[in-house]
């Protein structure tokens, strides 16, 4: 039995997200008492492969194919597949990505298995792995068992793991070259655009401040985008705000926006409507100012200011300034 | 027209068993569904805004060291 985390890149660029997959895989594995290996596709993948080979890890797998250059669900299920009768894994790990979003059901179904998505904690009970999962934007949790034959599949939801609690240590990298022929993949990527000039990844930001309808005004938004700036963050909003065009809507936060998990979230003037909440309560820090101090905000909050923002924020920023 | 037809019909019952679907194979077990329980605790500081901003940028610099 063994844990086998796989990995996201892109153009030779981890996907930040692989890093929280591989912790969460290592402690999984040291619960249960088995090895852990970690996993990454794509052609020349070899320097990626490794920078694995530092951490603490049964093995890594570099699966080359020049067919895996550019992201195809047909490539990587089949790739992914041939893995899996290749290397016996009892659990696959994967980071909850759009594109792990696109393949992973395909990949599962095509064993009969259920793939559990959108994991944010698991534990170890007799000897079997139990997974949480929430129902209803987060409103519910549920407790999933894996039962039965291996292997299972689970997702893990952004910043449900830590990235620097990976465990280091030495690997040795093992290149596997899986059979693809050109005819098995039905769709051809495209090159990649974003959908706009003035594209903002909210996903990479380490600090984000974001406003929510306690702003009041359009023009107020200045006053936040200075906070920011003072913290060298992005400025991101709740749907309010983006529906009201105050905002561009690729600045939205929540189940309608974009999911993040930056180290600080700075939250002005939101409530914390649930949509919101589960959008960035795996944030590591989160900071609320509101005025109303039963704001379901609080409850995801690290450290709260109850007050008029308009009196606070500028207070914030001469004081971010003076401590940088 | 056609909105009546439908009661007529006949409602055919189909199981996962007749359909080839084998649902205890999938691997995973529904174990136990409830309200997450609340895990944060909350630091909220008070005083004026001069004094819980500086409060807040104090703490976000040197406990959470986010900034």
């Amino acid at each position: 039995m063994s844990v086998l985390a796989i990995l996201e890149q892109r153009s030779g660029q981890w996907n930040r997200m692989s890093f929280e997959t591989l912790a969460a895989a290592q402690q999984l594995a040291k619960e249960l008492g088995v090895t852990v290996s970690a996993a990454v596709l794509g052609h020349g993948v070899e320097t990626l492969a490794n920078e694995l080979a530092t951490k603490q890890l049964a093995k890594v797998y570099a699966v080359e194919h020049e067919l895996l250059q550019d992201y195809t669900p047909d490539a990587y299920c089949a790739a992914l597949a041939q893995a899996i009768d290749q290397f016996h894994p009892a659990i696959l790990l994967f980071p909850h990505t759009y594109q792990v979003r696109d393949f992973l059901p395909k990949l599962a179904t095509a064993r009969r298995r259920v793939a559990v998505s959108d994991v944010v904690a698991h534990r170890v009970d007799g000897g079997s792995v139990i997974l949480v999962r929430q129902l209803f934007q987060g409103k519910v949790s549920a407790d999933i068992r894996l039962t039965g034959e291996s292997p299972h599949f689970a997702s893990l939801q952004a910043g449900a793991y830590r990235a620097d609690q990976v465990a280091e240590g030495t690997s040795t990298v093992e290149v596997v070259h899986p059979s693809i022929a050109p005819a098995q993949i039905r769709t051809a990527p495209r090159e990649l655009f974003r959908e706009s000039q003035r594209a903002v990844d909210l996903g990479s930001a380490e600090i984000i401040v974001s406003v929510g309808r306690g702003i009041k005004e359009a023009e107020n938004i200045a006053l936040v985008q200075q906070l920011a700036d003072a913290l060298g963050g992005e400025l991101a909003a709740s749907r309010p705000i983006c529906d009201a065009g105050w905002l561009p809507m690729e600045r939205q936060v929540g189940s309608s926006g974009q999911t993040v998990a930056p180290k600080l979230y700075l939250a002005v003037g939101i409530s914390g409507a649930i949509q919101h909440l589960v959008g960035m309560k795996g944030s590591r820090t989160i900071v609320a100012i509101n005025k109303d101090a039963e704001a379901p905000i609080f409850e995801v909050a690290d450290y709260g200011i109850v007050g008029d923002l308009f009196q606070v924020v500028p207070e914030l920023i001469a004081e971010v300034k003076k401590a940088k | 027209m056609g909105i009546k037809k439908p009661k007529s019909k006949e409602v055919r019952r189909v199981t996962a068993e007749s359909l080839g679907v084998l649902a205890a194979a999938s691997g995973i077990a529904l174990e136990r569904i409830y309200l997450p329980e609340r895990t944060k605790h909350t630091q909220l500081f008070d005083g004026s805004p001069k004094e819980a901003a500086a409060k807040l940028v104090e703490k976000l610099k040197f406990e959470a060291r986010v900034i």
